[in-house]
């Protein structure tokens, strides 16, 4: 009997026990491989995270060059909570930071010096529908934020207020601005299961009157672009699908506003230096990353890998070029399956340093 | 033998509302004096006999949780983790042993209930209200005189329905109760029972549930010590109809027919993650289910014996979100699929101890949608499973081989290979000592799950290529079982620990590009566990009984895909999957009296993942879950009352089972039973 009250009493122990023995299991520490980044006349790095859908886990991750330190999430730090879901977009304008939050619907202003949020905005529309805001660009102390709902906002960064709203295409996924225009790449990548199929268009802004002067047909589903040496705008076409095979690197007359050329080029997102293009794409299907130069004045080719030390990376998913050091920064989101790193390559394509685990889904990179 | 009988007549005496355990064996095992089954045997010995473990939450047990769904219920198993998205509305899948829901079968009723479109069932959706008891088998059932499905899946969970029970002078018996709510659940029910001849007898039922569930919760926007506010979930609202009715033929003693038709109908919003700084709310879903099915047995004699059963079955889902940013404004999805299955088993017992069974299961699946070019696939199965058993007092062997193939169709584009697989089973129980209900058991079983429709043909993230995820089950475990003195009526324990094998698990990631995400057969799990449970009944004084329950999991399941650091698997080798608490259970403690009944329960888990990458900010925090219950039966005239009133997470736990989809803290639930 008594045997039997002391079994009941350690398995009702055991169970209490357990009940509170929350940390049995050490978390696994990263594998340190990071090498610190270094630059000169830059004094900080910004990576914007975009998390996981749904997981409200958009980080904004911050690297000193001077003091080699980092913060893993600087606007949660500075600000006591976090961007919310899926970020999509970053710009520096002035003293202060913008930072589109496509899920959350909230673009938030950041000051720069502090990382303090100096106002939040709220993307809805009359309804409390959600726009979706997913990129952002300036011109002439004004932020211009495109939305999925086709919208343009344009935001004061003086006032910080909304002061203008136009409509552009469908699902307009990101815009540039060049020789006093907005061009906004409108994607209708939601329609793609629709018999309407995805939109073709770039909408050209006038920035003095704020109001849509032109529909550019530049192939099916626009993104990413970004204006160029001259007078140019270059943007990809990623195809109905979105499948690599499909996507295209478009140029765009600015002055005459037509489609130039089409290249026979396939990236699916880029960056540009000078007069050249630093061109990434991940083949989905066969898990393959390709990283390449394209000179944008010879309009050839000029390398088509990139990195010549052979540093692998796994899932490119944004890239950069340091203005002032010419270093091309690429961050890699490891097929989405793990945090990602971010590797920095001296023009060259040899690796200069990298840190990883750095958060989930970095999308944009931007330096001080 | 007559301190055995005390314990029962005791434990269920406290039950007026049943009538006595002489009467009240269910007749699956009264109607079959097969060779694995003893007349006399309590469920709980049941439990200890089986060569794999077996599981049992009787009608008592249920009522003492308070629990209004299965779901609810299940959480109460040892090794099972329920994925919950919260509330009554919310998803509710049950895995087992970290295998994933679709390993899982539900049995209704003897009969498995499928969702090819998804492949896991959305368990919250059946009501304990007709339900007299859950049964869950690891592995499977050492019962081999079953339908070939019930040997087709790494566990079964079977909910058995309430059996017609009539006195000699009263052939009609009324059940209606009602229960309602915090956040505006009211859930009123009404079951007959009646017998039509001395062969015939039928119930129906029908129940009516409505909820606003718009309970709040805290959102955090960071760590604990970030910034918070209160919220108030939104689009909760739930209105559920259900309605059954079943024929029950018992033409002798050895001949059974049973046929049942169920409709269903849910309209529910569909709350999404919680989202910071924007909350409004755009989804709804619609359901539609209707199935009949029938069963019948018959023991030709002592040798033979046979068991036909067929179902068919429609469902039909409707999905719609307002706010869609397509030109359409919206997006619609209407599904409908359809089943028709039939089985038919034989048993035939060589000896005494010897027994062997032949089941062959056929069944047509369909899936249609009205989404521009879908493949409306067709899935024909045909199961035969082919198993024997050995019986003595001592010993239980059971094997079984099951051979799959299964064909498809689609309207458009190819359809996935025939697929034809051999699925064997090995279990045994032994009992070591001759006086002591102590034994020492053991199984291997390796299955698989097809893909489901979603996962092979569904829009672009489909891949027609997939095979099947493969799992291999071990598992050795002890189970003792005593009556024992006056006081300490019955103590009865179980301990197994159990190595699973997941190959070719069935995961998304993007293959196309960022946004489409496919599924691929990519990873390997590695899982070893220990499932406890313990139960003791104490008889305090006189009418006075406690019964004690506690279960506990412990759960390593690593990601074993590759341990190559340059490859991305390899930065979450060795990781704990998502969502898989390494410790979990549950402790329940019922206090019977002759005045009310008093019951507490709790359910905790330790952290977990959300995803594959073990990393702090993955982390989502534990939890415990109490709840208590007071009961109090009495009679009025002729009617027997029952009051329930329970207050459920009454520490109003703020917790997630899955990340950003809060569970409700805090509240109340009261239920009135007439039953006459």
């Amino acid at each position: 009997m008594k045997f039997l009250n002391k079994m009941f009493l350690t398995l009702a122990a055991c169970l209490v026990l357990s009940a509170c023995d929350d940390s049995n299991e050490p978390d696994p520490t990263p594998e340190g491989d990071d090498f610190p980044l270094v630059e000169d006349g830059t004094s900080t790095l910004l990576v914007l995270c975009s998390g996981m859908w749904n997981q409200n886990n958009s980080s904004l991750f911050r690297y000193s060059f001077e003091t080699g330190t980092s913060v893993s999430d600087y606007f949660l730090a500075e600000n006591g909570r976090g961007l919310g879901d899926t970020a999509n977009d970053m710009g520096i304008y002035g003293s202060k930071i913008y930072i589109v939050v496509n899920e959350s619907n909230t673009v938030e202003i950041v000051d720069r010096t502090t990382g303090k949020s100096l106002k939040q905005l709220s993307m809805v529309d009359d309804e409390n529908g959600a726009r979706q805001p997913r990129s952002v660009a300036f011109y002439k102390n004004k932020a211009y934020v495109c939305s999925f709902d086709g919208t343009v906002a344009r935001i004061d960064t003086t006032s910080l207020n909304i002061d203008g709203w136009i409509t552009c295409g469908r699902n307009p996924d990101d815009l540039c601005v060049q020789d006093g225009k907005l061009y906004v790449a409108n994607s209708g990548g939601l329609d793609y299961m629709e018999p309407i199929g995805v939109d073709r268009t770039v909408s050209v802004v006038d920035l003095n009157t704020f109001s849509e002067i032109k529909k550019i047909e530049v192939g099916p589903n626009p993104g990413k672009i970004l204006p160029g040496p001259g007078h140019s705008v270059y943007v990809v076409t990623r195809g109905a699908l979105s499948t690599a095979e499909d996507y295209h690197l478009v140029k765009i007359d600015t002055s005459a506003d037509v489609c130039a050329e089409i290249y026979d080029v396939h990236p699916e997102n880029f960056a540009i230096y000078e007069n050249r293009a630093y061109l990434y794409r991940y083949d989905y299907t066969t898990s393959e990353s390709e990283i390449a130069v394209f000179n944008l004045e010879s309009r050839q080719m000029e390398r088509e890998d990139f990195i010549t030390d052979g540093t692998k990376i796994n899932t490119p998913s944004s890239i950069e070029v340091n203005p002032v050091s010419g270093n091309v920064y690429i961050t890699d989101a490891n097929a989405y399956m793990a945090s990602s790193d971010i590797l920095s390559f001296s023009p060259e394509g040899t690796l200069n340093g990298r840190l990883d685990r750095i958060g989930v889904s970095a999308i944009c990179i931007a330096f001080e | 033998m007559k301190a055995w009988l005390k314990f029962v007549s005791i434990s269920v005496g406290c039950a007026p509302l049943l009538t006595t355990f002489a009467q009240e064996i269910p007749d699956s095992i009264r109607n079959y004096s097969i060779p694995e089954v003893r007349v006399t045997e309590r469920y709980y010995t049941r439990e200890v006999r089986s060569g794999a473990p077996i599981q049992i939450l009787s009608g008592d047990e249920l009522r003492a949780l308070n629990a209004m769904q299965v779901s609810d219920a299940v959480k109460h198993f040892a090794g099972v983790t329920v994925k919950d998205y919260g509330g009554i509305g919310g998803l509710k899948t049950i895995s087992l042993r970290s295998l994933g829901a679709q390993h899982t079968t539900i049995g209704y009723d003897g009969v498995t209930v499928t969702d090819c479109q998804t492949g896991q069932v959305d368990i919250g959706r059946f009501s304990l209200h007709n339900v007299d008891r859950l049964m869950l088998n690891n592995g499977q059932s050492d019962q081999i005189f079953q339908s070939a499905r019930y040997f087709a899946s790494a566990g079964v969970l079977n909910i058995f329905t309430l059996t017609p029970r009539f006195s000699e002078t009263k052939h009609s018996n009324f059940q209606t109760a009602c229960k309602a709510g915090s956040w505006g659940l009211v859930n009123p029910s009404f079951y007959w029972e009646q017998r039509l001849s001395g062969k015939w007898s039928l119930t129906a039922d029908a129940e009516w549930l409505s909820s606003d569930g718009d309970y709040p919760y805290i959102l955090y926007y960071g760590g604990e010590y970030d910034q918070k506010s209160r919220e108030k979930r939104k689009n909760t609202s739930v209105r559920n109809l259900r309605a059954e009715a079943a024929l029950f033929g018992n033409f002798s003693e050895t001949e059974h027919l049973r046929l049942r038709a169920y409709y269903y109908q849910s309209s529910r919003g569909l709350p999404s993650a919680t989202t910071f700084y924007y909350d409004d709310e755009s989804q709804h879903l619609w359901d539609k289910n209707v199935f009949i099915q029938g069963s019948y047995k018959k023991e030709f004699n002592r040798r033979w014996a046979i068991k036909l059963a067929g179902k068919w079955d429609w469902n039909y889902q409707r999905y719609l979100d307002e706010d869609y940013k397509g030109s359409a404004g919206k997006l619609e999805n209407n599904y409908y699929q359809q089943e028709y299955y039939l089985s038919a088993v034989a048993l035939y017992r060589a000896t005494d101890n010897l027994s062997f069974s032949l089941a062959t299961d056929g069944s047509v699946n369909k899936l249609h949608a009205d989404a521009a070019g879908f493949a409306s696939p067709v899935r024909y199965s045909w199961l035969t499973a082919f198993a024997g058993k050995y019986v003595t007092n001592r010993l239980t062997l059971s094997a079984s081989l099951l051979s799959t193939i299964v064909d498809e169709t689609v309207s458009d584009g190819s359809s996935a290979e025939t697929r034809r697989r051999l699925s064997p089973y090995v279990s045994m129980s032994f009992k070591p000592f001759p006086q002591e209900e102590f034994r020492i058991r053991a199984f291997y079983k390796h299955i698989f799950r097809l893909p489901s429709f979603n996962d092979l043909y569904y829009g672009v993230t489909g891949n027609r290529d997939l095979n099947p995820e493969n799992v291999t089950q071990y598992n050795v475990g002890l189970a003792y079982a005593k009556k024992m003195s006056s006081f300490l009526s019955y103590i009865s324990v179980t301990a197994d620990g159990y190595i699973n094998r997941i190959d070719d698990k069935i995961m998304a990631i993007p293959t196309r590009n960022l946004f489409i995400w496919s599924m691929v057969n990519l990873g390997k799990v590695d899982i070893k566990g220990l499932d406890l449970t313990s139960n003791l009944g104490l008889s305090l004084w006189k009418d006075f009984e406690l019964t004690l329950t506690g279960n506990y999991t412990f759960q390593k399941a690593l990601d074993v895909t590759s341990s190559d650091p340059s490859t991305v698997e390899g930065k979450t080798y060795k990781n704990q999957i998502a969502y898989t608490p390494s410790s979990s259970g549950s402790a329940s403690a019922v206090l019977e009296t002759p005045y009310i009944d008093l019951s507490y329960s709790m359910l905790f888990s330790s952290k977990r993942y959300i995803s594959g990458e073990n990393i702090d900010q993955n982390l989502l925090n534990g939890y415990t879950d109490h709840s208590i219950s007071v009961s109090k039966d009495f009679r009025w005239k002729k009617v027997l009352c029952a009051v329930n009133a329970g207050l459920l997470n009454f520490m109003n736990k703020n917790y997630e089972i899955v990340k950003n989809f809060p569970m409700p803290g805090r509240s109340f639930r009261v239920t009135l039973t007439f039953k006459y």
